[in-house]
């Protein structure tokens, strides 16, 4: 039945793992995060810089129009003498153009004069529009700008002005280049935290799907060390008071058999012995003969009682139905009182009951009886001769309560938490000498439980004992009945 | 179905070796329409086949003449301002060209020009190109060499 552990392991492919998920959902997570934060700023600062730059592009280029707007037309040598004039650097180009397009300043390329300048930017300024645009791209940020310009007679001509700004771009690459260096560092970090963390959680997962295995091979002393406080620690912990249910369960199961069998084992032997004993010994008399043969009736008496108690215990282990209905607990005890009567007389002992009216209670008649008869029975057979036993029921403030008391020999207190057990008895040899069987308080016990009741003991040795038996009250009937 | 592909296929290669074999590529100029400006370049060539040798300069001028297809681009020359005739003298290619050609001014003209010059400067043994309307010139001598297209300066630093 037992197999070992690593044999039954199951090898899961890597996609298949917790820690996978985990690892690739937190991967996705932070590469998303980082692009998003190395984007952002970039993109917002670029935009920033075109900004910048399309103001002062365009202020530039309105100061050249206006200075060349004095000018009735724009030619070559008076739109040069202007040009000389102005001191405006930094600009990688300046083109003036006539109202044909043909140009007539280039300070790049002087050369160029004369020529048509078929550039977009031109165009629309002589359209008689402002033109801006910038793009950032090869390490630098070219911008370009035009505007036309205004003489007395109307539109002249266009200014056209470019430039390259190679060290705000790089500032920005470099930027760039840093978050991205950074995030790489923190991706790699984030990573690896979360392969420890992952591998930590699910190591703990497979150490308690481990401990599974092992406990349903049969070894239920194994337990978890429970570690840290989360919700995987309370599953360990659940796991391991469940084990030890398993195992406290499994020792009373144990136990139970082979009392159950050395209970039934000790009269069959009795009943053997004797019967032996009848047929080896010839001429035997009849009054011992008859002597043993009481001997052995008596035996199987006990047998079958024996196994009647055991029947009944399994058969509420078991969840048996039964019919409930209200059941007036003073009546069951004076019956009950009636019925020890004799057994009390023969013993020397005392038997009293005293019974409130109406108290009810919710119980099969039987249970009820049982756990009565077993209480006093037991009051009347532990005690001395001359005692007392008192039967007592009544309506106590929230329970129906039943006490039986007795001037008996009493429980030592060692023994006391164990007498609601299976087959416990104080004395061995006395209880057997009283046809005990040590059945008849977990019998009394289950059914008060399962009637939703409370039972409890008092006991001094030598002084007498007293069980005190508690029940919810059973429901008023319709309110019908009076 | 399959057969009628397979013709669809014949018939293409059919019209792929057509082309090769009908002429040879050619850049023909045209003018970006204004609402495509912005952050664009102005003029932009459009590629036809056109023959080799002696009916080049003819196919030319019936392209520069036709209207383009391309949505967005404009074909500069006006109505009643189309290409009539050429002749070469010199390397000079005297192109005369309707009457609303003179009419042109400014901006307009100059793209008109432009187109002429960009698209014919190359073609065998011309280097220039004049215009005239009605035996006056309206446009004097104009090579490629006289246009400048794009701001080279700008973008030479990049290299
Ligand atoms: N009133 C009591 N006074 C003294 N000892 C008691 C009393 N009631 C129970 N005991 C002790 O508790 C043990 C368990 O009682 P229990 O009724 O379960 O078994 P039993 O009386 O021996 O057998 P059974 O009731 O099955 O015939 C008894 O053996 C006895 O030693
Ligand atoms: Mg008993």
């Amino acid at each position: 039945m037992r197999n070992s552990g690593g044999a039954e392991k199951k090898r899961r492919k890597l996609t298949q793992r917790v820690q996978f998920k985990f690892v690739l959902a937190f991967f996705t997570l932070i590469v998303a995060l980082l692009g998003l934060v190395d984007t952002y700023p970039i993109a917002a600062s670029r935009d920033l810089v075109a900004s910048e730059k399309e103001s002062s592009l365009l202020s530039q280029a309105g100061v050249i129009s206006a200075s060349l707007s004095a000018l009735d037309s724009l030619s070559s040598d008076a739109v040069g003498q202007v040009m000389s004039l102005l001191d405006i650097a930094g600009l990688e180009r300046i083109i003036v153009t006539d109202g044909t397009a043909r140009i007539v300043y280039d300070s790049r390329s002087p050369s160029d004069g004369g020529k048509y300048a078929l550039l977009s930017e031109v165009a629309l300024a002589l359209d008689g529009r402002q033109v801006f645009w910038s793009r950032f791209a090869d390490g630098a940020f070219t911008s370009r700008a035009a505007i036309p310009v205004y003489s007395s007679r109307g539109l002249s001509g266009a200014v056209y002005i470019c430039e390259r700004d190679e060290s705000q771009a790089e500032l920005i690459i470099s930027v760039q280049s840093r978050l991205w260096m950074i995030s790489l560092v923190c991706l790699a970090a984030a990573m690896a935290l979360t392969v420890v963390f992952s591998r930590a959680l699910t190591a703990r997962i497979t150490r308690l799907a481990e401990a599974m295995r092992v406990v349903r091979g049969g070894d239920y002393a194994h337990r978890i060390k429970p570690e840290g406080n989360d919700e995987l620690t309370e599953l360990s912990e659940e796991f391991n008071d469940l084990t030890e249910r398993l195992e406290t369960t499994e020792a009373q199961r144990r136990r139970f058999v082979s009392d159950a069998s050395h209970e039934l084992k000790t009269p069959l032997a009795a009943i053997r012995l004797l019967a032996d004993s009848i047929i080896q010994s010839e001429g035997m008399d009849e009054a011992t003969m008859r002597e043993f043969v009481a001997d052995i009736g008596s035996e199987a008496d006990r047998l079958q009682r024996t196994s009647e108690k055991l029947l009944d215990l399994s058969r509420r282990d078991a969840g048996a139905p039964r019919a409930l209905s209200r059941v007036d607990l003073g009546e069951a005890a004076a019956a009950t009182s009636r019925l020890l009567t004799p057994l009390a007389a023969k013993m020397g002992v005392q038997l009293s009951c005293s019974a409130e009216s109406d108290c009810l209670v919710t119980a099969s008649e039987d249970e009820l009886y049982q756990i009565v008869f077993n209480l006093a029975e037991n009051a009347v057979k532990y005690n001395v001769e001359g005692g007392e036993v008192a039967i007592d029921v009544r309506r106590g403030e929230k329970r129906v309560l039943l006490t039986v008391e007795d001037t008996g020999i009493g429980i030592p207190r060692e023994d006391l938490p164990h007498i609601f057990e299976r087959f416990y008895r104080v004395d061995k040899a006395r209880s057997r000498e009283k046809g005990g069987s040590g059945l008849g308080l977990s019998i009394v016990h289950d059914a008060v439980v399962s009637l939703g009741g409370e039972i409890e003991v008092a006991a001094r040795e030598g002084q007498g004992t007293r069980f005190t038996v508690s029940f919810p009250p059973a429901a008023e009937e319709g309110g019908g009945e009076l | 179905m399959r057969k009628s592909a397979a013709l669809l296929l014949a018939l293409l290669l059919a019209l792929c070796a057509g082309c090769s074999v009908w002429g040879e590529p050619w850049d023909i100029c045209r003018v970006v329409a204004p609402h495509y400006r912005e952050g664009a370049e102005l003029v932009r060539f459009e590629t036809v086949n056109v023959p080799e040798g002696a009916g080049m300069i003819d196919a030319l001028i019936e392209a520069l003449n036709s209207p383009t297809e391309d949505p967005e681009l404009q074909n500069p020359l006006p109505e009643d301002g189309k290409i009539l005739d050429w002749r070469l003298s010199g390397t000079v290619l005297e192109l005369s060209a309707g009457e609303g050609y003179a009419l042109l001014a400014g901006l307009d003209k100059t793209l008109c020009d432009c187109c002429l010059a960009l698209t014919l400067c190359g073609a065998e043994g011309v280097e220039a190109i004049s215009v005239s309307v009605n035996g006056a010139l309206v446009t004097p001598e104009l090579g490629e060499r006289d246009i400048v297209v794009y701001d080279a300066a700008s973008d030479a630093a990049e290299g």
